[in-house]
């Protein structure tokens, strides 16, 4: 079966039960995707988030899925309108890597640790463990996650995919 | 920092970006940038005349990437002293390769890859665009606005592009402003995209609202 790119570009969560399709977060920098599973219904969404959570907590953003915090609740509740199971899914997370450093910088933001972390915070809260990540350092990354299978795959720059 | 330090800020990036005078500072500024880089590589750079740019987060790819994969060199600095805001200049490899074969002046396809050598030589491009800028708004301004030293990223275009978004849409909305510019070399072998990108803190994002 040829594969169906569906890219998830920052601020989307994309979900999906059709086996030919392949989620794709393109290039995650300091971003951060994190994907969730259901092996039984073989059901799948991926969330790509740009920050950890919002400034301004008083009111809601335009985009919630921007940030990890709002974003990652907001994936659970489409994958299981789609049919998966609660206690089935199967959670990854990777991104968050460190692009934007050098000797002069006195002060970076740590997007990337932050992202990462906002993540881990979030779905212990909800009960979720994380079953692998790929996550840190300091280059960008592809993330993949095949629906009919639910292999998800990681390339870096110059590299070829290889599984999460 | 405090509210008020925000607001001179603001005023500033608003006095050079959208007064009446913003199209002469900021031709003279990039007149400065051409003629130095041109200097440095013994060629003829021109600098496009630049323009400010709101764009939207979903749209942030198709104005900086061919493609999210692109392997791209980005030089990033950060804009210091009285003005706060982030700078990026944008190489795809190939490009990235012959700028520093034309600094060597060796021949084109002499360097093959991004070396601490040619990343030493990008990291000089940044600082001299970016020094050249800003020193002629300094100028005219009377303000101090120095540049940090630079950082060089060799990544997919994706990955610098939303690394930089991320740092001011931190403190905003959907959108990233930017000065948008190119240089080019008289052959037209490279493009490189220049972009100046005010800090969000300020109230730019209110200029767009009500324009």
């Amino acid at each position: 079966m040829a594969d169906n790119v569906r890219s998830v570009s920052i601020g989307q969560i994309v979900v999906s039960k059709s086996a030919a399709d392949v989620l794709v977060a393109y290039g995650l920098g300091s971003c951060v995707a994190v994907s969730m599973y259901d092996p039984q219904r073989k059901v799948g969404g991926m969330l790509h988030a740009l920050l950890p959570s919002a400034a301004n907590k008083s009111t809601i953003p335009d985009n919630p899925a921007k940030f990890v915090d709002l974003g990652v609740p907001l994936l659970l509740d489409e994958v299981l309108k789609l049919g998966a199971s609660r206690s089935g899914l199967i959670v990854r997370l990777c991104g968050g890597a460190s692009m934007l450093t050098s000797p002069g910088f006195k002060n970076t933001l740590n997007i990337g640790d932050r992202n990462v972390a906002t993540a881990h915070e979030v779905l212990k809260s909800m009960g979720f463990s994380i079953k692998a990540q790929d996550t840190g350092g300091n280059n960008g990354r592809t993330a993949k996650l095949y629906i009919a299978t639910g292999e998800m795959t990681i390339r870096t720059m110059g590299q070829q995919e290889r599984p999460l | 920092m405090s509210t008020q330090k925000i607001d001179q800020q603001a005023e500033l990036w608003l006095q050079i970006l959208t007064s009446e005078k913003s199209g002469e500072l900021l031709g003279a500024a990039m007149k400065n940038v051409a003629d130095n880089l041109s200097m440095m590589t013994g060629r003829e750079i021109t600098v496009d005349p630049p323009v400010l740019k709101s764009i939207p987060l979903s749209e942030l790819l198709e104005h900086g990437a061919e493609s999210p994969e692109a392997e791209t060199v980005g030089i990033y600095l950060l804009i210091e002293g009285d003005l706060h805001g982030q700078s990026l200049l944008i190489f795809g490899l190939t490009d990235a390769l012959y700028l520093v074969d034309m600094l060597m002046g060796e021949e084109p396809g002499t360097t093959q890859e991004m070396d601490e050598v040619a990343q030493s030589a990008m990291a000089e491009i940044g600082n001299i665009s970016l020094a050249s800028f800003l020193n002629v708004l300094s100028d005219k301004t009377g303000h101090s606005i120095v540049p940090s030293p630079p950082a060089v990223i060799i990544d997919m275009a994706a990955s610098i592009l939303a690394a930089v978004a991320a740092n001011t849409m931190e403190f905003t909305a959907d959108q990233l402003i930017i000065l948008d510019t190119a240089f080019k070399d008289a052959g037209r072998v490279i493009q490189t995209k220049f972009w100046v990108i005010p800090n969000m803190e300020t109230n730019i994002i209110q200029y767009f609202k009500t324009k």
